[in-house]
């Protein structure tokens, strides 16, 4: 027997690429405004392309709008809110994957 | 002379009375399509009148002396036929508001004598008592509750129009509304048009407005009006709210109505096959009007997600053609309603399939992933055999496992190279569990009477009646399996022969319902006795339920013959 796949409606969900392959199924939070990754940071209302991470050099990630948010305070003083390092962006770690 | 009618007025007025009861059970019983009031009035005219002339102005000198005279028993007569009127209307009223709108007549009669004849009081005790008795019973289906209350609204209303009979008479049905499980999901499906059903709780006409909440009462409204004196402590004016606001408002909170509508709409647009969802689309639109933009935000990022996948599906699609038969929908976790998860592993080029879409995703798409849902949706197949080609439209289980028949399992650790046909042509339940993970035998065993049913696969026991179960593929259409074949000019033998497969498939689907015993008998357990639709009704609660009603009815029969269960008078109830 052939078995010959006509039409497929498949059904996925698409996570962000953290680095953390298989992360557990509660998935991580943003360590800024608590809420899911995949969800969306208070002041928007998509996820997704419309609400993206940010990741730092010193391998934290945060939704980008907490982040800009955060920095753009004065208690900031430009610093990750997790290790009071000086932030910065690191570029992509998705594209040392590749 | 005189003294002789006066002795009689009692009984000649209880003659009078009889024969305006006669008239009007008579003449006016279930008659609701047209106002009776205007012809029984005229025939009291024409004809008690005169009749009544000869002992009740017998020494009139003029007609309007006659009048006078006739003034008393005139009126008495006149509120005895109001009386009787309302009377036969509300004994029939039930029925009355089952037939509206085609019984508006009727019920603007009824209005009329209530104005006339104070019997509001036995009126709302009546159609109290019927509803008990006709409606809120374990046998009737919540959609019909619910019809029935919609026009129980709209009736009452047009006999009184303040609310205060609606509100006493609403009570006992919206309490028992509020306890049935499937209540809530019934006005949903109303409310986003349910499609296969075309009679709406909701009125195509009724403007779509914000739900109402119950407002404090206004005087400075120059329409208000004082309350009925039989109002009552409880009782709340205020305007009479739109058909929806009053069937949300049988629960506190409109929440459980919003969660349920994430439900049906993620259920329907994970359904949607032809990439068209304006329906949906159109869907929430109105009931962001009823229920506010801020509840239905969720419902917004869900029909992105169905944008953004034919998006991303028609770049995939552009860069390879590897995967041109699978078109995944992608969506947003957090968002859309728990769906349960599944941790099979589809097979073969199903697997590959998968490989390949999500790299060209990444690639696409570079600081995200996919992860398979792989429960979730249907494919299309075409199976072909030796003598015959089975198109399927089937879930991703049954794909699955076809897949393993037709030799996705050869080549691997488990199935010897060599032996690969041999060994992919037959598989336990067991067997095909092992390979595909996490999915229950009674799932298992659906997924494989799907091909049973279609004469791909055959049960079959290995080594005698109490031997294992196997599944075994038919790559030759078996001799006796009449499925899909095309008979001209066949004798009555053969079709008697025709029988026995038939049979068969019955049985096959008996052992299926199997599965959903536990829930009648659960159901039965708590509810006593209930008709076969209304079993139908509830078991489309179980997961995965898609049996008929005539499928289940032959079951039942099974099981009376089990002695399981008894039926009496078309009600079903445990057999113990
Ligand atoms: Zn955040
Ligand atoms: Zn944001
Ligand atoms: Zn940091």
């Amino acid at each position: 027997m052939k078995v010959h796949v006509k039409h497929w409606n498949a059904v996925a969900q698409w996570r962000w690429n953290t680095g953390n392959a298989e992360e557990d199924d509660e998935g991580d939070v943003c360590g800024i405004c608590r809420v899911p990754f995949e969800g969306c940071c208070p002041a928007c209302k998509m996820p997704g392309d419309d609400c993206p991470l940010i990741w730092g050099e010193c391998s934290h990630v945060f939704h980008m709008h907490c982040l800009l948010k955060w920095i753009g305070t004065v208690a900031s003083k430009q610093q990750c809110p997790m290790d009071r390092r000086t932030w910065v962006t690191a570029e992509r770690k998705v594209n040392n994957r590749t | 002379m005189l003294g002789l009618i006066e002795r009689y007025e009692t009984l000649i007025a209880s003659v009078g009375y009889e024969c305006i009861e006669a008239r009007v059970l008579g003449t006016c019983a279930a008659r609701w399509g047209a106002s009776v009031l205007g012809e029984l009035r005229a025939w009291m005219a024409d004809r008690v009148v005169l009749w009544m002339m000869l002992p009740f102005a017998r020494g009139a000198a003029s007609v309007d002396e006659a009048k006078v005279m006739m003034q008393g028993v005139g009126s008495r007569y006149d509120f005895h036929l109001h009386k009787t009127l309302c009377d036969l209307r509300t004994q029939e009223i039930f029925d009355i508001i089952v037939d509206f709108p085609d019984s508006n007549a009727a019920l603007l009669d009824l209005k009329e004598c209530l104005q006339r004849v104070d019997q509001r009081a036995e009126l709302v005790q009546a159609l109290r008592k019927f509803n008990k008795k006709r409606l809120l019973h374990p046998g009737a289906d919540t959609k019909d509750i619910l019809t029935q209350y919609v026009s129980t609204i709209k009736c009452l209303r047009i006999v009184d129009p303040p609310g205060v009979l609606l509100f006493k008479v609403a009570d006992p049905i919206r309490r028992y509304l509020r306890d049935r499980p499937d209540t809530i999901r019934c006005i949903v499906a109303s409310l986003v048009g349910d499609g296969e059903s075309g009679d709406s709780l909701v009125d195509e006409s009724e403007p779509i407005q914000p739900l109402q909440q119950p407002e404090a009462e206004n005087y400075a409204d120059p329409d208000w009006t004082p309350e009925p004196n039989d109002a009552g402590p409880d009782f709340r004016a205020g305007k009479a709210s739109d058909i929806v606001s009053t069937l949300v408002s049988i629960y506190d909170s409109k929440d459980l109505f919003v969660r349920e509508l994430q439900v049906l709409l993620a259920q329907r647009l994970l359904a949607v096959r032809d990439g068209n969802f304006d329906r949906e689309r159109r869907n929430i639109e109105i009931l962001k009007i009823r229920f506010g933009e801020a509840a239905l935000q969720v419902c917004e990022v869900m029909l992105r997600d169905m944008t953004d996948s034919r998006r991303i599906d028609a770049h995939v699609q552009s860069q390879t053609e590897d995967v041109n038969v699978m078109h995944p929908t992608i969506i947003s976790r957090h968002f859309w309603p728990a769906l349960e998860t599944s941790d099979i592993v589809m097979p073969g080029q199903f697997q590959a399939l998968q490989t390949l879409y999500a790299r060209q995703f990444s690639t696409f798409k570079p600081d995200k992933v996919l992860r398979w849902l792989p429960h979730l949706g249907r494919v299309s197949l075409a199976l072909e055999l030796d003598d015959r080609t089975v198109e399927a439209d089937v879930p991703p289980l049954e794909a699955a496992f076809i897949e393993l028949f037709g030799g996705a399992g050869a080549g691997g650790e488990e199935a010897g190279g060599g032996d690969a046909k041999t060994d992919t042509d037959t598989w336990t339940v067991d067997a095909l569990i092992a390979r595909v993970g996490s999915v229950s035998r009674s799932a298992a065993l659906k997924a494989l009477g799907t091909w049973v049913d279609l004469g791909v696969l055959k049960e079959e026991h290995r080594g005698g009646e109490d031997g294992e179960t196997v599944f075994r593929l038919l790559h030759v259409r078996e001799e006796g399996d009449e499925a899909g074949r095309v008979h001209v000019g066949k004798s009555a033998r053969e079709a008697e022969e025709e029988l026995a497969p038939m049979m068969s498939a019955q049985q096959q689907q008996a052992e299926q319902m199997r599965v959903y015993w536990k829930f009648i008998e659960g159901m039965l357990t708590n509810l006593g006795q209930l008709p076969l639709d209304r079993i139908q009704t509830m078991l489309k609660f179980a997961p995965g339920y898609d049996r008929s009603v005539e499928q289940l009815g032959a079951f039942m029969e099974a099981a009376r013959r089990e002695g399981l269960v008894a039926v009496r008078d078309g009600m079903w109830k445990l057999g113990r």
